[in-house]
């Protein structure tokens, strides 16, 4: 039986029906991530030993239970931006390598109730930075479709993960885009949540008014059954909140006639890519035949929303970061003074893409520059938030390509930091709105994913997944799979 | 937009990095094009001074939890008799 075809309900049926075991579906993934691996790089940190003792113990549990915590026996992947108490965590970065957190990630906590068995750590950008996985601090991951391209970025190792069956899920952490980009080009679902729906207390923060936690998983039900465990407020993330998620099983399903959604023109501008705007507009064609009513709609400021981001977003950084001082974990240049082994520290371990955040962040904060940049850009964002608000007086939802290309090959951008930079453009105005996406497949161009991002009100998630799961119950292109060797 | 070496300099040291000569030119090159992209805001008009936020922040007791502390102390890059080691903040020369 291939365990890996599997959604999380029909593993929990098979499971509570003893169909099969929790040892059989790991070592069926596990057995997978060897397989694959080599070719892939999509783990940093592979908890074998670890997956393997909680598989035979949540089998123990199985026998005397009749009901079911929701994520039984579900393999899952962390990005490894999430720490994991005495496992490895390193943010990709050369400046963690054998970290070794003393906690747990609230969602980590939540998913191991929940009875998650995890896999292991995926590779990302050093530090959530980037578009493309090639800024690991370690090595750059591989697209499942096609190894010569990038998974996308910066959760790039997670939709790797996923798309090759080496999890089931991954959770990935989205700042400007990095769980949505990396699903489009690997052809899975990504979600970000509404900001502050899901705890980020041991996310290691890059910006922390823009950071949000979500599921890449290969249908809407799963994505959909992980928001319902890891979502709600905890008292250790002071932005987290405690807006009611309602039941989502329930929601998903019902019927999507006469949602209004609104296809903003300048989402297809000059630079995306012509044959990706066709298969978009053909999905949207689409939910107009599922019985969406589909209208035009304009958002004049989100033209702006990426110089907007690369002055919010390296500001905090630049504060962010100011934590790896090499004195207190983490690797060290101990120098002949303190300022020495601090600038030594950072200087020599963290990366190229890193270290110009820091300095364009701290420009944008320094005396002379802050009224100009960032004074201008937290109104500016403001705008920005403003005109979604009031398009969603009009429409329920937003329908927009993911991104304006399909998956680019390793290397072809990593010069130009501006082009990367503009690789967002499509996501980036969703987290200066603090606004529910989702990417979910919609096709696929010389063998590579294309994807279209749908757009909600703050805490409406249920819509957005409503339309997902009935747009993805009409097509087929969440079954397809990469073949790998 | 034009950056200088001693500018990209200052900017290292207030950002406590130590930067190489080469890092020096590719920050001439790279972020004179960045900024002059982010300097595009000027030109927008802010219609409002909307200053409503969603956001409302969850507060919690300011009480002591107990930590691993062994534990962290173990992560210590220098440590003496398990105290926290740094080098000195001034240097007698």
């Amino acid at each position: 039986m291939d365990f890996s075809n599997l959604s999380i309900a029909e593993l929990l049926a098979g499971y509570s029906q003893k169909k099969f075991s929790v040892k059989e579906v790991t070592a069926a993934y596990l057995a997978n991530i060897k397989k694959y691996e080599p070719s892939l790089k999509a783990f940093l940190t592979v908890t074998e030993e670890a997956a393997k003792q909680r598989a035979v113990e949540l089998d123990r549990q199985l026998k005397n239970s009749s009901q079911l915590p929701p994520l039984f026996g579900i393999p899952i992947s962390l990005k490894d931006v999430l720490v994991t108490r005495g496992i490895r965590t390193t943010a990709a970065s050369r400046l963690l390598d054998n970290y070794q957190p003393p906690y747990d990630a609230t969602v980590v906590k939540l998913l191991s109730t929940a009875g998650a068995v995890f896999l292991g750590k995926t590779n990302c950008d050093e530090f959530a930075m980037g578009a493309s996985n090639e800024k690991s601090g370690f090595y750059p991951t591989h697209n499942p479709w096609r190894l010569d391209c990038v998974p996308g970025g910066s959760s790039g190792g997670s939709a790797a993960s996923v798309a090759a069956r080496e999890c089931l899920v991954s959770i990935g952490s989205d700042t400007g885009g990095s769980i949505r980009q990396p699903a489009s080009f690997c052809g899975v679902v990504g979600l970000k949540p509404t900001y502050g729906r899901v705890s980020r207390y041991g996310l290691i923060a890059m910006t922390s008014s823009l950071d949000q936690i979500g599921p890449l998983t290969r249908s809407v039900a799963d994505a959909a059954s992980v928001l319902q465990v890891i979502a709600g407020p905890d008292k250790y993330d002071a932005t987290s909140a405690a807006h009611i998620l309602p039941d989502l099983a329930k929601e998903i399903t019902k019927s999507v006639k006469g949602l209004k959604v609104g296809v903003p023109t300048e989402f297809f501008g000059p630079g995306l890519d012509k044959r990706v705007e066709q298969l978009v507009r053909k999905a949207i064609d689409q939910l107009s035949d599922l019985g969406a009513l589909v209208q035009s709609v304009n958002l004049p400021t989100v033209k702006y929303a990426i110089p907007t981001y690369y002055i919010l977003s390296p500001a905090e950084i630049s504060a962010n970061l100011a934590r790896y001082d090499g004195l207190r974990y983490g690797g060290s240049y101990l120098a002949e003074d303190l300022a020495t082994t601090y600038s030594k520290t950072r200087g020599s371990l963290l990366g190229a893409e890193v270290k110009r955040r820091i300095i364009l962040g701290t420009y944008v904060l320094s005396a002379g520059y802050y009224d100009a940049y960032y004074k201008k850009a937290v109104k500016v964002g403001r705008q920005i938030k403003k005109e979604f608000r009031e398009i969603f007086k009009q429409v329920d939802l937003l329908a927009t390509p993911t991104s304006p290309t399909t998956a680019f090959t390793l290397g072809s951008r990593n010069q130009d930091p501006l082009a990367m930079y503009l690789e967002d453009v499509y996501t980036v105005p969703v987290n200066i709105a603090g606004l529910p996406a989702l990417s979910l497949p919609v096709g696929q161009l010389d063998g590579l994913p294309v994807g279209l991002q749908l757009i909600g009100r703050p805490w409406e998630e249920h819509l957005v997944l409503r339309l997902a799961q009935a747009y993805e119950q009409s097509t087929n292109w969440h079954t397809l799979q990469p073949e790998l060797k | 937009m034009e950056l200088t070496t001693s500018d990209i300099e200052h900017l290292a040291k207030l950002a406590r990095l130590s930067i190489s000569e080469n890092e020096i030119e590719k920050y001439k090159q790279d972020l004179p094009a960045i900024l002059d992209y982010l300097g595009s805001l000027s030109v927008v008009t802010v219609t409002s001074e909307d200053e409503t936020t969603d956001q409302t922040l969850r507060l919690r007791p300011d009480q002591v939890e107990p930590f691993d502390g062994p534990f962290l102390i173990d992560q210590l890059p220098g440590s003496a008799e398990r105290l926290l080691s740094v080098p000195p903040v001034f240097n007698n020369d």
